[in-house]
């Protein structure tokens, strides 16, 4: 564990277990997320990345259930487990200490509240502030959010703003009461691309301004480059490379992370045929045996089809093939 | 040689502005015209609700346009009846964003691609639904099999199937990779191309997404507010964009090549 880690994840395996069959969403995940630094998240559809994301809040809803693992968090300058802690403690750290924004901000916001209640309710409830100093801190919140005309957004409803201003506010809702970690899934899949970027933008500088730390959820590299420091690639519920942003990209070590790279267009290049991965994702119900890609890679060998690798690391950069052992 | 025409089209749609709001006229397409050639494929992107789908569909005639023309082949659909338009189907076919709405559960696949050719009354209609499943690369096991056994990309491989088996001299391609992974959605891209080079198909290729226009398309429209605001060569419109929107698009793209 690194010594200066604001999160610690350690083997935290999350299953969903609908009726009699097993579906291993997650099998033992671990990463660190530093102070101020941002991490990617970043994987096909269905291997896991949400579902790691809500066991950080432990947020996951049955037939799913969080069943073994660490989640170390620094807390008032503890580290604490806090799938130790009493559900009356995660209250608190949700939304105080640790916030989350999600896919779809419609979904998210209550249509029958204005935004100024929304985005003050969590500071009310964390800072126990009201009246006069709620108010103003959701105005300069708001704006914090890249939001220019706070005045009227915080008198509206939901339904009556553009996806990118509901996102934004969505943004300022995690953030008025100034937590340390933010976990961001799919914050901008449901938007336009010109508002896609406009969001990234935002949350570069704001990461930046509060010093925040980031778990950034996407299946879009590009968003990944965009706002991450390093870079965690998730393959069938397991963290398959861990890199520094600048090396993934240019020099990917698992084999799935090079061609899930090169299946991506790219403007900048036409291909005529692109470098596509055979075959498809796995199902977590009904995974391959030994390394969860062998029937997808090209590269495979006989013990891989037997025997899952296990960690290695290189130049500080973690990754699980037998290629590296 | 021109197989695609379409003239001066106009669709605009009455909506009413959130739950109690006045009725306003959306613009979804706002005299829209350009020509398609045959062989060629031309990506038209833009973002959501700017009438790219609203175009596509009247074109291949599943929605009524308000004025403007639209022609196959030198002859005028618009003018049609449905009727005069029923020979005229089998050329024309579409693929949807999502392989998992447009095929129905409880009819076997085999089933579901021939039923194109049935309703056409073609007798060899069996026989050409396998060779196509074939063609579009899923095993010859899956004539008999359900859509719930398949996977997405799968899916939409015998959405683009049922689509083809027809032989069609026109596919509107209406997102047709958006709801898949990465990984998929490039075989499904190189599936698309396969199938164009050797059924000498002619696409409209309807895309939010610049990277896909820019790696399956000979010509790029970009259209904005029911307008098409700029149409050129796939390198021209990358390379020398003229409008300032079409700019602001390429420039939200993010790439994953290059260090930001
Ligand atoms: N409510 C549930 N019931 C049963 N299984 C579930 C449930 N939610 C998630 N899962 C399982 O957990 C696996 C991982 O899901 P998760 O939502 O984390 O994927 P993801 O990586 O976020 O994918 P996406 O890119 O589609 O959002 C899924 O494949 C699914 O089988
Ligand atoms: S362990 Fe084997 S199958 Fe898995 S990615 Fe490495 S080489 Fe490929
Ligand atoms: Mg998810």
């Amino acid at each position: 564990m690194t010594e200066n880690a604001l999160l610690s994840i350690r083997g935290l395996h999350t299953y969903f277990f609908p009726g009699k069959a097993v579906g291993r969403a997650v099998e033992g995940v671990s990463f660190d997320v530093g102070s101020s630094e941002s991490i990617g998240l970043v994987g096909e559809s269905g291997c896991g990345k949400s579902v790691t994301a809500l066991s950080i809040l432990r947020l996951v809803s049955r037939p799913g259930k969080i069943v073994s693992g660490e989640i170390i968090f620094e807390r008032g300058g503890k580290k604490e487990d806090m799938l130790l802690l009493s559900e009356q403690e995660m209250t608190k750290v949700r939304g105080g200490e640790i916030s989350m924004i999600f896919q779809e901000p419609f979904t998210s916001l209550n249509p029958v509240f204005r935004v100024e209640y929304q985005v003050g309710e969590s500071a009310k409830l964390h800072l126990g502030i009201k009246g006069e100093a709620l108010r103003a801190l959701v105005m300069e919140t708001l704006s914090g959010a890249g939001i220019k005309d706070a005045e009227r957004v915080a008198d509206s409803y939901p339904h009556e703003l553009s996806g990118g201003l509901r996102q934004r506010v969505m943004i300022a809702m995690a953030l008025i009461s100034g937590p340390k970690l933010l976990i961001a899934d799919e914050p901008t899949t449901a938007l336009d691309v010109t508002v896609q970027a406009q969001i990234l933008d935002l949350l570069a500088d704001i990461r930046l301004k509060r010093k925040l730390s980031v778990i950034m959820v996407s299946h879009d590299l590009g968003i990944i480059n965009r706002i991450c420091d390093r870079v965690n690639i998730m393959y069938s519920g397991r963290i398959v490379e861990s890199s520094p942003k600048k090396e993934i990209f240019s020099n990917p070590l698992h084999p799935y992370t090079a061609g899930l790279l090169k299946s991506i267009p790219s403007l900048s290049k036409i291909e005529k045929r692109l470098p596509a991965i055979p075959g498809n994702v796995p199902d977590p119900f009904d995974p391959p045996a030994g390394c969860r890609f062998h029937p997808r890679c090209q590269k495979a060998m006989d013990i891989c089809k037997k025997t899952e690798p296990g960690e290695t690391v290189v130049d500080g950069r973690m990754v699980k093939c037998w290629l590296y052992k | 040689m021109e197989l695609v025409k379409v003239q001066n089209i106009v669709k605009h749609f009455r909506k009413q502005k959130g739950m109690f709001g006045a009725f306003e006229t959306v613009k979804a397409v706002d005299d829209v015209s350009f020509s398609i050639n045959e062989g060629e494929t031309l990506g038209l992107v833009g973002e959501s609700g700017c009438g790219k789908s609203t175009l596509g569909r009247i074109i291949i005639r599943l929605l009524r346009e308000d004025s403007g023309k639209i022609f196959l082949n030198g002859k005028e659909l618009t003018a049609l009846n449905f009727n005069e338009l029923k020979p005229l189907r089998r050329d024309m076919q579409i693929i949807f964003q999502d392989p998992f709405a447009s095929l129905n559960p409880r009819i076997r696949i085999g089933a579901a691609v021939a039923e194109t050719l049935e309703i056409l009354k073609d007798e060899d209609a069996v026989r050409k639904a396998a060779k196509m499943l074939e063609m579009v690369g899923l095993p010859s096991s899956a004539f008999s099999k359900y859509p719930h056994e398949f996977s997405g990309g799968q899916r939409q491989r015998i959405c683009i199937a049922r689509a083809l088996v027809s032989r069609p001299k026109f596919i509107l391609c209406d997102e047709p990779v958006s709801s898949l992974d990465v990984s998929v959605q490039a075989q499904i891209i190189n599936l698309l191309k396969d199938l164009k080079d050797e059924l000498g198909l002619t696409y409209l290729f309807i895309s939010h997404d610049l990277r896909v226009v820019r790696n399956i398309s000979d010509r790029v429209a970009v259209m904005k507010d029911g307008k098409v605001v700029e149409i050129a060569d796939n390198e021209t419109i990358y390379k020398y964009p003229v409008n300032a929107y079409t700019k602001e698009l390429i420039g939200s793209v993010q790439e994953t090549g290059k260090e930001l």
